[in-house]
């Protein structure tokens, strides 16, 4: 695939991608390394990736995870890092009370369940997902429902689980 | 009968309540899709990867594990 094709990639790809990070937990500059850093190594690998769109996930992912555990203010260096790459956010994302309620419910589930509904929310379905992260679609399902009931809880809906 | 009856309405609770918690999760999601799109520069993004701020890559992708393995696991 071309530079233009990748260019046509990124524009349409990485505020969701950066979402996707951002569902497990990364706050918006972590989100927005990590997408960076997943689109940098999909530029050098870009003839060999047959689905971008899992692969980006999948990457960003990744890098968000390994970043955290080096450290929040080893990642706030991060253009110093090897193989990491300057993230591009323009100064703080204001989310309103819904948005900020919602990450901050995500963030506090267990990492399974939040790994399901990042990709859930994406249009994953749980076979799919279930396929990206190693698992069965049972236990997928499985999470998204348990995801569902804590979601509940902690946002102050009533919900219980129909699924 | 009024099992029957109770079941019926926790059933039609259950769905209300899972239709405002989906309400609710998408509404945010939409909303934080839009405002990471307008604060995240997407040009200067895409200069800076192509422009060559990859050095570096190849080390480390050997520490995570390639994208082939990654495709592989996709």
């Amino acid at each position: 695939m071309s530079d233009a094709e990748f260019a046509v990639c990124y524009r349409a790809e990485m505020p969701a991608l950066v979402r996707h990070v951002m569902n497990q937990g990364a706050g918006e500059q972590e989100a927005v390394d990590a997408a960076q850093a997943a689109f940098a190594q999909a530029y050098q690998a870009w003839g060999t990736i047959q689905h971008p769109h899992a692969w980006l996930r999948t990457v960003a992912t990744r890098e968000y995870l390994r970043s955290a555990s080096r450290g929040r203010e080893v990642l706030a260096d991060a253009g110093t890092l090897d193989g990491a790459v300057p993230g591009q956010v323009i100064g703080k994302i204001e989310f309103a009370g819904e948005e900020q309620a919602v990450l901050e419910a995500l963030a506090g589930l267990p990492r399974r369940q939040r790994e399901a509904m990042a990709w859930h929310f994406d249009g994953f379905s749980p076979a799919e997902t279930a396929e990206r992260l190693g698992t069965d679609p049972a236990a997928v399902r499985q999470s998204l429902a348990r995801a569902r009931r804590n979601l509940a809880r902690r946002l102050g809906t009533t919900g219980k689980d129909t699924g | 009968m009024n099992g029957t009856r109770e079941r019926g309405r926790e059933g039609t609770v259950a769905r209300a309540s899972a239709a405002e918690l989906d309400g609710l999760l998408y509404r945010a999601q939409a909303g934080i899709l839009a405002k990471i799109t307008s604060a995240v520069d997407l040009r200067a993004g895409l200069a800076a990867i192509t422009a060559g701020f990859t050095a570096g890559f190849a080390v480390d992708e050997r520490a995570a594990g390639s994208p082939a393995d990654v495709e592989g696991q996709t």
